[in-house]
Protein backbone atom coordinates (compact mmCIF):
# COMPACT_ATOMS: atom_id res chain seq x y z
CA UNK A 1 0.00 0.00 0.00
CA UNK A 2 1.15 3.52 -0.82
CA UNK A 3 0.33 6.46 1.48
CA UNK A 4 0.67 10.14 0.71
CA UNK A 5 1.63 13.04 2.94
CA UNK A 6 0.94 16.50 1.57
CA UNK A 7 3.24 18.96 3.29
CA UNK A 8 1.20 22.07 2.46
CA UNK A 9 -2.04 20.71 3.94
CA UNK A 10 -0.30 19.85 7.21
CA UNK A 11 1.08 23.30 7.83
CA UNK A 12 -0.26 26.83 8.30
CA UNK A 13 -0.46 29.13 5.33
CA UNK A 14 3.29 29.77 5.42
CA UNK A 15 4.95 29.19 2.09
CA UNK A 16 8.52 28.85 3.33
CA UNK A 17 9.05 26.02 5.80
CA UNK A 18 12.41 26.69 7.35
CA UNK A 19 12.66 26.12 11.07
CA UNK A 20 13.35 22.72 12.56
CA UNK A 21 10.41 23.17 14.88
CA UNK A 22 8.00 23.31 11.93
CA UNK A 23 9.26 19.91 10.70
CA UNK A 24 8.91 17.91 13.90
CA UNK A 25 5.18 17.14 13.73
CA UNK A 26 5.46 16.37 10.02
CA UNK A 27 8.19 13.83 10.74
CA UNK A 28 5.82 12.10 13.10
CA UNK A 29 3.31 11.85 10.23
CA UNK A 30 5.97 10.33 7.96
CA UNK A 31 6.95 7.84 10.66
CA UNK A 32 3.31 6.81 11.22
CA UNK A 33 2.86 6.19 7.50
CA UNK A 34 6.10 4.22 7.27
CA UNK A 35 4.80 1.92 10.01
CA UNK A 36 1.68 1.00 8.06
CA UNK A 37 2.49 1.60 4.39
CA UNK A 38 4.94 -0.04 2.06
CA UNK A 39 5.81 3.23 0.44
CA UNK A 40 5.15 6.88 1.33
CA UNK A 41 4.71 9.67 -1.17
CA UNK A 42 5.66 13.08 0.20
CA UNK A 43 4.11 15.95 -1.74
CA UNK A 44 6.09 19.22 -1.64
CA UNK A 45 3.73 21.11 -3.96
CA UNK A 46 3.15 24.75 -3.05
CA UNK A 47 5.90 25.08 -0.45
CA UNK A 48 9.52 26.19 -0.31
CA UNK A 49 11.81 24.42 2.14
CA UNK A 50 15.21 24.94 3.73
CA UNK A 51 17.99 22.48 4.41
CA UNK A 52 17.30 22.62 8.17
CA UNK A 53 13.60 21.86 7.70
CA UNK A 54 14.34 18.91 5.40
CA UNK A 55 17.05 17.64 7.74
CA UNK A 56 14.71 17.72 10.73
CA UNK A 57 12.03 16.00 8.63
CA UNK A 58 14.12 13.13 7.23
CA UNK A 59 17.57 13.23 8.90
CA UNK A 60 16.62 11.24 12.02
CA UNK A 61 14.90 8.60 9.83
CA UNK A 62 18.09 8.06 7.85
CA UNK A 63 20.20 7.94 11.00
CA UNK A 64 17.87 5.34 12.56
CA UNK A 65 16.88 3.24 9.55
CA UNK A 66 19.78 3.75 7.18
CA UNK A 67 19.68 4.39 3.42
CA UNK A 68 17.09 1.65 2.82
CA UNK A 69 14.34 4.03 3.98
CA UNK A 70 14.93 5.99 0.77
CA UNK A 71 13.60 3.03 -1.25
CA UNK A 72 10.25 3.52 0.48
CA UNK A 73 9.99 7.26 -0.09
CA UNK A 74 8.78 9.02 -3.24
CA UNK A 75 8.81 12.80 -3.61
CA UNK A 76 6.08 14.57 -5.53
CA UNK A 77 5.92 18.07 -7.03
CA UNK A 78 9.37 19.19 -5.89
CA UNK A 79 10.83 22.34 -7.42
CA UNK A 80 14.44 22.17 -8.62
CA UNK A 81 15.53 23.98 -5.45
CA UNK A 82 13.67 21.49 -3.26
CA UNK A 83 15.20 18.59 -5.17
CA UNK A 84 18.68 20.03 -4.62
CA UNK A 85 18.02 20.40 -0.88
CA UNK A 86 16.64 16.87 -0.57
CA UNK A 87 19.68 15.49 -2.42
CA UNK A 88 22.04 17.41 -0.13
CA UNK A 89 20.36 16.29 3.08
CA UNK A 90 20.02 12.63 2.08
CA UNK A 91 23.58 12.33 0.77
CA UNK A 92 24.96 13.95 3.92
CA UNK A 93 22.91 11.88 6.34
CA UNK A 94 23.70 8.62 4.51
CA UNK A 95 27.37 9.51 4.81
CA UNK A 96 26.83 10.14 8.55
CA UNK A 97 25.02 6.82 8.91
CA UNK A 98 27.84 4.95 7.16
CA UNK A 99 30.57 6.57 9.22
CA UNK A 100 28.70 5.72 12.42
CA UNK A 101 28.37 2.12 11.31
CA UNK A 102 32.13 2.03 10.79
CA UNK A 103 32.72 3.61 14.22
CA UNK A 104 30.47 1.05 15.91
CA UNK A 105 32.26 -1.82 14.17
CA UNK A 106 35.62 -0.41 15.24
CA UNK A 107 34.42 -0.20 18.85
CA UNK A 108 33.01 -3.75 18.69
CA UNK A 109 36.32 -5.09 17.37
CA UNK B 1 22.56 45.12 13.38
CA UNK B 2 23.15 48.19 15.56
CA UNK B 3 19.45 49.00 15.82
CA UNK B 4 18.56 45.39 16.56
CA UNK B 5 21.28 45.20 19.20
CA UNK B 6 19.97 48.41 20.74
CA UNK B 7 16.49 46.90 20.99
CA UNK B 8 17.92 43.76 22.60
CA UNK B 9 19.90 45.87 25.08
CA UNK B 10 16.82 47.97 25.92
CA UNK B 11 14.78 44.83 26.44
CA UNK B 12 17.44 43.46 28.77
CA UNK B 13 17.37 46.64 30.83
CA UNK B 14 13.58 46.51 30.91
CA UNK B 15 13.75 42.94 32.23
CA UNK B 16 15.95 44.28 35.03
CA UNK B 17 13.28 46.87 35.90
CA UNK B 18 15.22 49.90 34.65
CA UNK B 19 13.68 53.07 33.25
CA UNK B 20 15.26 53.90 29.91
CA UNK B 21 15.31 57.18 28.04
CA UNK B 22 16.43 57.12 24.42
CA UNK B 23 16.84 60.35 22.51
CA UNK B 24 17.78 61.15 18.93
CA UNK B 25 15.70 58.45 17.28
CA UNK B 26 14.31 58.58 13.78
CA UNK B 27 10.52 58.71 13.68
CA UNK B 28 10.51 55.29 11.95
CA UNK B 29 12.60 53.67 14.68
CA UNK B 30 10.60 55.37 17.44
CA UNK B 31 7.40 54.04 15.89
CA UNK B 32 8.85 50.52 15.72
CA UNK B 33 9.99 50.64 19.35
CA UNK B 34 6.55 51.77 20.49
CA UNK B 35 4.95 48.96 18.48
CA UNK B 36 6.93 46.45 20.55
CA UNK B 37 4.58 46.58 23.50
CA UNK B 38 7.00 44.87 25.86
CA UNK B 39 8.47 48.18 26.92
CA UNK B 40 5.30 49.66 28.41
CA UNK B 41 6.01 52.70 30.54
CA UNK B 42 9.67 51.90 31.09
CA UNK B 43 10.87 53.33 27.77
CA UNK B 44 10.80 57.00 26.91
CA UNK B 45 11.79 57.56 23.29
CA UNK B 46 12.28 60.92 21.64
CA UNK B 47 12.82 61.77 17.99
CA UNK B 48 15.43 64.20 16.80
CA UNK B 49 15.36 66.64 13.93
CA UNK B 50 18.62 65.24 12.59
CA UNK B 51 17.30 61.68 12.35
CA UNK B 52 14.24 62.62 10.34
CA UNK B 53 16.28 62.30 7.16
CA UNK B 54 16.65 58.53 7.65
CA UNK B 55 15.78 56.89 4.34
CA UNK B 56 15.35 53.21 5.13
CA UNK B 57 12.20 51.34 6.05
CA UNK B 58 12.46 49.25 9.16
CA UNK B 59 10.74 46.29 10.70
CA UNK B 60 11.55 44.97 14.18
CA UNK B 61 10.21 41.73 15.66
CA UNK B 62 10.62 39.80 18.88
CA UNK B 63 10.72 36.01 18.59
CA UNK B 64 9.36 34.62 21.80
CA UNK B 65 9.47 30.91 21.08
CA UNK B 66 10.39 28.32 18.47
CA UNK B 67 6.70 28.00 17.68
CA UNK B 68 6.65 31.59 16.35
CA UNK B 69 9.90 31.50 14.40
CA UNK B 70 8.71 30.19 11.05
CA UNK B 71 5.68 32.47 10.94
CA UNK B 72 7.70 35.57 11.79
CA UNK B 73 10.34 34.73 9.19
CA UNK B 74 7.64 34.47 6.52
CA UNK B 75 5.89 37.66 7.63
CA UNK B 76 9.06 39.73 7.71
CA UNK B 77 10.16 38.46 4.29
CA UNK B 78 6.74 39.28 2.83
CA UNK B 79 6.78 42.70 4.47
CA UNK B 80 10.19 43.51 3.05
CA UNK B 81 9.30 42.40 -0.46
CA UNK B 82 6.10 44.46 -0.37
CA UNK B 83 8.29 47.54 0.01
CA UNK B 84 10.03 46.93 -3.32
CA UNK B 85 8.21 48.94 -5.98
CA UNK B 86 6.97 46.75 -8.82
CA UNK B 87 8.68 49.21 -11.16
CA UNK B 88 12.11 48.41 -9.68
CA UNK B 89 14.32 47.12 -12.53
CA UNK B 90 15.25 44.04 -10.50
CA UNK B 91 11.65 42.85 -10.18
CA UNK B 92 9.59 44.57 -12.87
CA UNK B 93 10.05 41.75 -15.39
CA UNK B 94 9.40 38.96 -12.89
CA UNK B 95 6.18 36.97 -12.72
CA UNK B 96 4.82 36.78 -9.12
CA UNK B 97 5.94 33.15 -8.74
CA UNK B 98 9.44 33.91 -9.99
CA UNK B 99 9.56 36.99 -7.77
CA UNK B 100 8.68 34.87 -4.76
CA UNK B 101 11.30 32.26 -5.66
CA UNK B 102 14.15 34.68 -6.28
CA UNK B 103 13.53 37.29 -3.59
CA UNK B 104 11.05 36.27 -0.86
CA UNK B 105 12.31 32.69 -0.54
CA UNK B 106 16.00 33.58 0.06
CA UNK B 107 15.00 36.21 2.64
CA UNK B 108 12.72 33.81 4.51
CA UNK B 109 15.41 31.12 4.15
CA UNK B 110 17.99 33.30 5.87
CA UNK B 111 15.60 34.43 8.59
CA UNK B 112 14.46 30.92 9.49
CA UNK B 113 18.06 29.70 9.67
CA UNK B 114 19.18 32.63 11.83
CA UNK B 115 16.16 32.32 14.12
CA UNK B 116 16.77 28.59 14.52
CA UNK B 117 20.39 29.27 15.25
CA UNK B 118 19.60 31.88 17.90
CA UNK B 119 16.88 29.85 19.61
CA UNK B 120 18.53 26.44 19.50
CA UNK B 121 22.12 27.44 20.20
CA UNK B 122 21.68 30.70 22.12
CA UNK B 123 19.35 29.25 24.71
CA UNK B 124 20.64 26.66 27.11
CA UNK B 125 23.83 26.62 29.15
CA UNK B 126 22.11 28.87 31.72
CA UNK B 127 20.56 31.24 29.17
CA UNK B 128 17.11 29.71 28.83
CA UNK B 129 15.45 33.14 29.09
CA UNK B 130 17.49 34.65 26.27
CA UNK B 131 15.45 36.73 23.86
CA UNK B 132 15.78 36.87 20.08
CA UNK B 133 15.23 40.03 18.06
CA UNK B 134 14.97 40.55 14.33
CA UNK B 135 15.20 43.67 12.27
CA UNK B 136 14.96 44.17 8.54
CA UNK B 137 15.57 47.27 6.48
CA UNK B 138 15.08 48.07 2.83
CA UNK B 139 16.99 50.96 1.30
CA UNK B 140 15.19 51.73 -1.90
CA UNK B 141 17.71 53.75 -3.94
CA UNK B 142 20.42 51.10 -3.72
CA UNK B 143 18.18 48.05 -3.61
CA UNK B 144 19.94 47.14 -0.37
CA UNK B 145 18.30 44.72 2.06
CA UNK B 146 19.66 44.42 5.58
CA UNK B 147 18.60 41.68 7.97
CA UNK B 148 19.75 41.25 11.55
CA UNK B 149 19.09 38.67 14.23
CA UNK B 150 20.37 39.39 17.73
CA UNK B 151 20.14 37.30 20.87
CA UNK B 152 21.40 37.69 24.41
CA UNK B 153 22.07 34.00 24.90
CA UNK B 154 25.24 32.03 25.49
CA UNK B 155 27.10 33.16 22.36
CA UNK B 156 29.19 31.19 19.87
CA UNK B 157 32.08 30.37 22.20
CA UNK B 158 30.01 28.64 24.86
CA UNK B 159 28.05 26.87 22.14
CA UNK B 160 31.20 25.06 21.05
CA UNK B 161 32.40 24.20 24.53
CA UNK B 162 32.86 20.48 24.79
CA UNK B 163 33.93 20.12 21.16
CA UNK B 164 37.64 19.61 21.85
CA UNK B 165 38.18 18.43 18.28
CA UNK B 166 37.41 21.92 16.93
CA UNK B 167 40.09 23.68 19.02
CA UNK B 168 37.89 26.70 19.64
CA UNK B 169 39.71 28.94 22.11
CA UNK B 170 38.44 32.42 21.33
CA UNK B 171 35.27 34.15 20.20
CA UNK B 172 36.83 34.61 16.74
CA UNK B 173 37.63 30.87 16.53
CA UNK B 174 34.03 30.13 17.50
CA UNK B 175 32.61 32.37 14.75
CA UNK B 176 34.79 30.65 12.15
CA UNK B 177 33.71 27.23 13.41
CA UNK B 178 30.06 28.26 13.15
CA UNK B 179 30.42 29.12 9.47
CA UNK B 180 32.56 26.10 8.53
CA UNK B 181 30.47 23.53 6.64
CA UNK B 182 29.42 20.44 8.60
CA UNK B 183 30.49 21.96 11.92
CA UNK B 184 27.83 22.27 14.60
CA UNK B 185 27.76 21.98 18.35
CA UNK B 186 24.72 19.74 17.90
CA UNK B 187 26.11 17.64 15.08
CA UNK B 188 27.23 14.64 17.12
CA UNK B 189 25.08 14.68 20.20
CA UNK B 190 24.00 11.06 20.05
CA UNK B 191 23.05 8.30 17.69
CA UNK B 192 19.31 8.37 18.25
CA UNK B 193 18.75 11.96 19.32
CA UNK B 194 16.41 13.83 17.00
CA UNK B 195 18.08 17.20 17.19
CA UNK B 196 21.30 16.77 15.28
CA UNK B 197 22.16 19.71 13.13
CA UNK B 198 24.11 19.38 9.90
CA UNK B 199 26.25 22.46 10.40
CA UNK B 200 25.22 23.98 7.08
CA UNK B 201 22.66 26.64 8.02
CA UNK B 202 25.01 29.56 8.55
CA UNK B 203 27.26 28.40 5.70
CA UNK B 204 24.43 28.53 3.17
CA UNK B 205 23.19 31.91 4.50
CA UNK B 206 26.68 33.35 4.06
CA UNK B 207 26.93 31.96 0.52
CA UNK B 208 23.52 33.43 -0.38
CA UNK B 209 24.65 36.84 0.90
CA UNK B 210 28.00 36.81 -0.87
CA UNK B 211 26.51 35.70 -4.18
CA UNK B 212 24.07 38.60 -3.99
CA UNK B 213 27.08 40.95 -3.65
CA UNK B 214 26.32 41.36 0.04
CA UNK B 215 28.05 40.32 3.23
CA UNK B 216 27.65 38.69 6.63
CA UNK B 217 28.75 40.29 9.91
CA UNK B 218 28.87 38.63 13.32
CA UNK B 219 29.46 40.05 16.78
CA UNK B 220 29.81 37.72 19.74
CA UNK B 221 31.81 38.11 22.93
CA UNK B 222 34.61 40.55 22.12
CA UNK B 223 34.91 39.68 18.43
CA UNK B 224 33.42 41.24 15.32
CA UNK B 225 33.92 39.42 12.03
CA UNK B 226 32.83 40.07 8.45
CA UNK B 227 32.47 37.20 5.96
CA UNK B 228 33.89 34.43 8.19
CA UNK B 229 35.90 31.65 6.57
CA UNK B 230 35.94 33.43 3.21
CA UNK B 231 38.77 35.09 1.29
CA UNK B 232 37.65 38.59 2.33
CA UNK B 233 37.32 37.72 6.01
CA UNK B 234 37.91 40.71 8.26
CA UNK B 235 37.89 40.75 12.03
CA UNK B 236 38.45 43.21 14.83
CA UNK B 237 37.84 43.59 18.55
CA UNK B 238 34.36 44.72 19.56
CA UNK B 239 32.72 45.96 22.74
CA UNK B 240 31.64 42.82 24.61
CA UNK B 241 28.24 41.43 23.67
CA UNK B 242 26.84 38.51 25.66
CA UNK B 243 25.09 36.52 22.97
CA UNK B 244 25.31 36.68 19.21
CA UNK B 245 24.43 39.36 16.70
CA UNK B 246 24.35 38.47 13.01
CA UNK B 247 23.64 40.77 10.15
CA UNK B 248 23.22 39.89 6.49
CA UNK B 249 23.26 42.34 3.60
CA UNK B 250 21.86 41.45 0.20
CA UNK B 251 21.69 43.49 -2.97
CA UNK B 252 18.54 43.26 -4.96
CA UNK B 253 19.79 43.17 -8.53
CA UNK B 254 22.33 40.43 -7.74
CA UNK B 255 19.90 38.45 -5.58
CA UNK B 256 17.88 37.70 -8.71
CA UNK B 257 20.84 35.92 -10.25
CA UNK B 258 21.73 33.72 -7.29
CA UNK B 259 21.82 30.06 -8.27
CA UNK B 260 20.53 28.25 -5.22
CA UNK B 261 21.13 24.80 -6.73
CA UNK B 262 24.78 25.62 -7.28
CA UNK B 263 25.15 26.72 -3.63
CA UNK B 264 23.64 23.55 -2.16
CA UNK B 265 25.38 21.24 -4.66
CA UNK B 266 28.80 22.45 -3.48
CA UNK B 267 28.28 20.66 -0.17
CA UNK B 268 26.64 17.50 -1.52
CA UNK B 269 28.99 14.52 -0.97
CA UNK B 270 27.06 12.29 -3.41
CA UNK B 271 25.17 14.25 -6.09
CA UNK B 272 24.28 11.03 -7.97
CA UNK B 273 22.44 9.43 -5.04
CA UNK B 274 19.26 7.92 -6.53
CA UNK B 275 16.15 9.59 -5.14
CA UNK B 276 12.66 9.01 -6.56
CA UNK B 277 11.18 12.30 -7.76
CA UNK B 278 7.82 12.23 -9.52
Amino acid sequence: MTCTLTIASNTDSEKVLGTRYSAVSLRQHVEERLETCESVQVDFGGVFVTQSFVDELFGPLILRMGPTVLQRLVFLRCSEDTQAILKLVFATRIRDFSSRQLDQRAVAN
Amino acid sequence: MALCTLVAALARMQRLGREVEVVGLSSEFKRQLEKLDIFGQSLHAAESEKSRTYQGTLHVYWVKSERDGNDIANRIADALVSLIPSSHPAVSALEPVKRYKTITFPLAYIFTELIDNALRHGRGRGYDQASVWLSAQYHSPRGLIRLAVVDDGCGFLQTFQGRDDLRVRSHADAIRAGFRPFTSSKRDVGLFADTQHQGLGLTICRDLALRSEGSVSVVTGNSWMINPEMEGEHSRAAPFWQGAALSVELRLPALNAVNFIEITSRYNPDPDLPIRFV
